[in-house]
């Protein structure tokens, strides 16, 4: 075998590529970092390639050409909802994580998928995720952490946390932070 | 009042009890007693209902006046957004007053938090059953014969979009 050859054991988490805008470079050169398989939506591809990103396959819309210079790239297609079909995919595949660059967040983008792979968005500033009830973890003070749909979750309580405004809470101090409720998960925010 | 909780394993012989006692009142006139039998020692043993929860089938127990007197499961069942519902059963002397609705209720909530669009069910042809489903807004997609070891299951698939 090749020494150029890369083998991906799938340990590391995919990347998908919804949404390239306003992404930090450097935030983007550390979801890289370890060679994920890459996969991005087919209105992103000029600008992906166009950093010198290595694509493993690309979302395409039947509607939507694209360049027949890429052909060496894998074709998938999806008919109205890119995310979910790459969703999907990762899935299918057998990935056990995938990181989701996108410029907006909708909790039934996601829902479906939850106890099926590991999942963390990133939009711009904003790490994305999924934690079960009792979850907690260490933070510096005067850190925000954002419910993502507050409309959807009972009994919830807090604790290490300043309630400041809606879905907004901060940090008092260097320490835990965690949150219980009823529902099977809820989506957090945090700022990277 | 009416309470409905999660089970965990330490509920499994009060499910095994329940499916016990309501399963020949469901069942009797339906299909022969000895695939009631059958069919409990398979599906209804502490092991076989330990193993359904290990492998991810949640199931629900409701309580009415703090009695409980029934039981729901479900689990995903295929990745195009649908939850299957296995079972709902509910004491015979308990049927009737709107526990089943109140129940099947809580599934539709429960797998609609999950990301599910449709919540799929079996039900054999002669079942009581049937109808209710009807009631609370299931439609047949289809009349299936599955083997099941020596015996043929008789059922409809019925399925409800969730919206």
């Amino acid at each position: 075998m090749s020494s150029h050859h890369i083998v991906r054991e799938k340990q590391e988490p995919a990347l998908l590529i919804v949404n390239l805008d306003g992404f930090n470079d450097e935030y983007l050169g550390q979801l890289l970092e370890w060679s994920p398989t890459v996969i991005v939506t087919d209105t992103m591809i000029d600008e992906v390639l166009s950093l010198g990103i290595k694509i493993d396959a690309v979302l395409e819309n039947k509607d939507y050409n694209i360049s027949d210079q890429q052909e060496h790239i894998l074709r998938i297609p999806y008919s109205q909802d890119a995310l979910d079909k790459g969703l999907k995919h990762f899935v299918k595949e057998g990935y056990p994580a995938v990181n989701v660059i996108n410029k907006s967040f909708e909790f039934k983008e996601y829902q479906f998928y939850v106890d099926l792979i590991d999942i963390v968005v990133f939009i711009e500033e904003r790490k994305i995720y999924p934690i079960p009830s009792g979850f907690s973890k260490w933070q510096r003070a005067n850190e925000e952490i954002a419910i993502l749909h507050p409309e959807y979750i009972d009994d919830l309580s807090f604790a290490g946390l300043e309630h400041i405004q809606e879905n907004i809470y901060r940090t008092q101090k260097d320490g835990f932070f965690s949150f219980t409720f009823s529902q099977p998960y809820i989506f957090i925010a945090e700022y990277i | 009042m009416i309470a409905i909780r999660k089970a965990s394993t330490s509920d499994i012989e009060l499910i095994n009890q329940l499916a016990h006692e309501i399963w020949w009142d469901t069942y009797k006139a339906v299909i022969p007693d000895e695939q009631i039998t059958f069919m409990l020692s398979k599906m209804y043993s502490l092991v076989a209902l330990e193993e359904q929860m290990n492998k991810d089938i949640t199931f629900l127990i409701l309580a009415y006046e703090g009695v409980d007197e029934g039981f729901a499961a479900y689990e995903k069942h295929d990745i195009d957004k649908s939850y299957k519902l296995e079972k709902l059963y509910l004491s015979k002397t308990q049927q009737g007053k709107g526990l089943g609705r109140v129940l099947i209720s809580r599934v539709e909530e429960n797998v609609k938090f999950l990301g599910a669009s449709f919540l799929y069910l079996n039900v054999n042809r002669n079942n009581n059953a049937f109808n209710f489903y009807q009631k609370v807004g299931y439609e047949v997609i289809e009349t299936v014969e599955i083997p099941y070891f020596d015996f043929i299951l008789n059922d409809y698939v019925m399925r409800k979009e969730l919206k």
